[in-house]
């Protein structure tokens, strides 16, 4: 007895580039006697040909190779770099006596700087509730940068200094570039975790592909109303994170931060619908940074930091 | 000329070289499995870039229990089904359907003599591709790309062979319907869900 479900079933099993498969003999009893079942085959199999001819045509030509091992040479060297400074203090077998005794040296210098510091961040914290502000604007009107037949962009606007800063809690949020709640929660909130800026890094790596990807639609223009209400949401974290990081003294994620801020603006301050012109020097930016590439490798890096200390 | 084996061996060691030298042996293969699962060449080189880093910090946990390639390619099978797990990516693709790469993308790429019916082709296909779910699209890779079995892929993903089947049979019969309609598809659909035998 026929049955075409069983027989559609074992087509499916089949792989196509075995032709010693233990399905063929049944198989072919199969389909000699019913013809729906052998049109069903010829269809498959027609499918897949076409699947597997286009594999050859799609692949790159020998010198994007060349650049591609390049690559990825790069990407491990860098890789090692940040593993090997992340690991290097979760490991336990590195505290040696030596290291033990500098380490007590180095207690014994925080310690006695530590008053001298405290001072320097309330400092700071003055400095930084004045100057989040200018951040903004400036970046946001830059004129400096070459791009011809620019349109007449939006600044991003900050809001209006309020005359009650020490605003009570419990009152009206704070809204988006309000100065006053970033640079508080910059220096009132100094822990960093790895998993914040795994994820941080990470949301940004998508905003940036997604804009690097974007198609012109059919008036040769952009539709960047997603990635630009992403990057204003990401700046505002990622002047915040820098803030931290800076008042950490840690240099490496400062500076990721510092290269990924410029770009964040620029989304943040598109117009409602960039033109090529507008972006090609955005995204001419991102590739001679290698942002992409390098928020890719911090985000594993933050992330394997993250695992190893959970 | 050095072998397999040594040259995992050295890797494991800390050699960069040679594990450069591994890859360079299987990164076309990782390439193509990512750029049928994007369709997008730059997608596809972060991608296969970022499987290659996870394998290289992930060296030293190869035991030779497999074939470096099986290690290699659950690494990879990993790195996709993350991509498309992140409610990120989810989001995304509930908001904007992602479109297939247009012909001109794809010109560079191509050898020369290639004619109009090659470009066709390729556009037919990463159309049909471009159609499937995520995970549709990455069983349908593993099964008809890489030749793995239904249980093979089925332990890869963490699903029951059943899931892998229904999804295989799903996902051939809308390439079938696109690429290689020689049969009526209503018949074929009366069939699926079993009116006629």
């Amino acid at each position: 007895m026929h049955y075409c479900n069983h027989t559609r079933e074992k087509i499916n099993d089949l792989d196509f580039n075995h032709p010693d498969n233990h399905i063929y003999p049944s198989l072919l009893a199969d389909l000699t006697s019913c013809q729906t079942c052998k049109d069903y085959y010829f269809s498959v199999k027609e499918a897949l040909i076409a699947f597997h001819q286009v594999e050859q045509f799609v692949m790159p030509d020998e010198a994007y190779w060349h650049r591609y091992e390049a690559a990825l040479r790069t990407k491990l060297i860098q890789d090692k770099a940040a593993n090997v400074m992340s690991r290097t203090w979760l490991r336990p077998g590195w505290m040696s006596p030596a290291t033990l005794a500098l380490m007590i040296l180095v207690a014994g210098a925080w310690w006695g700087l530590r008053e001298r510091s405290e001072v320097k961040i309330a400092g700071a914290k003055k400095d930084v509730v004045e100057t989040i502000s200018p951040i903004v604007n400036l970046a946001a009107t830059d004129q400096s940068r070459p791009s011809p037949n620019r349109r007449k962009r939006e600044p991003v606007k900050p809001a209006k200094p309020r005359k009650d800063d020490a605003r009570p809690p419990g009152k009206k949020p704070y809204s988006l570039f309000d100065p006053v709640p970033f640079a508080e929660a910059a220096i009132n909130s100094p822990d960093l975790s790895p998993l914040q800026l795994a994820r941080h890094f990470e949301k940004a790596q998508l905003v940036l592909r997604s804009f690097r990807n974007a198609q012109a639609s059919d008036d040769a223009t952009f539709d960047l109303g997603y990635e630009k209400s992403r990057a204003r949401l990401l700046l505002r974290e990622n002047i915040k994170f820098r803030l931290i990081a800076e008042a950490k003294s840690d240099l490496a994620t400062e500076d990721v931060l510092s290269n990924l801020e410029p770009l964040l603006l620029d989304l943040a301050n598109l117009s409602e619908r960039p033109t090529a012109d507008e972006i090609q020097p955005i995204k001419e930016r991102m590739q001679k940074k290698e942002i992409v590439a390098a928020l890719q490798i911090y985000t594993t890096s933050f992330a394997s930091i993250n695992a190893d200390a959970d | 000329m050095i072998n397999e084996n040594e040259l995992i061996a050295h890797a494991q060691s800390g050699d960069r070289e040679a594990f450069c030298e591994l890859a360079r042996g299987y990164q076309r293969r990782i390439y193509a499995l990512a750029l049928h699962h994007t369709r997008d060449p730059q997608d596809a080189e972060d991608l296969s870039q970022d499987v290659w880093l996870k394998a290289y910090r992930a060296i030293d946990s190869f035991k030779g229990e497999a074939s470096f390639y099986t290690w290699l390619r659950q690494i990879t099978i990993n790195t996709l089904l993350n991509q498309q797990r992140s409610q990120f990516f989810a989001w995304l693709g509930g908001r904007k359907k992602r479109e297939f790469i247009p012909l001109d993308d794809i010109e560079p790429f191509f050898q020369i003599e290639a004619g109009l019916h090659q470009h066709l082709l390729v556009e037919q296909v990463l159309q049909a591709l471009g159609e499937l779910a995520p995970r549709e699209r990455l069983i349908f890779l593993l099964k008809h790309r890489e030749g793995m079995t239904c249980d093979e892929i089925a332990t890869a993903c963490g699903v029951s062979a059943g899931t892998i089947k229904k999804a295989l049979f799903r996902t051939v019969r809308k390439l079938r319907e696109k690429l290689g309609a020689n049969a009526p598809a209503d018949e074929f659909s009366q069939l699926a869900i079993g009116e006629k035998s």
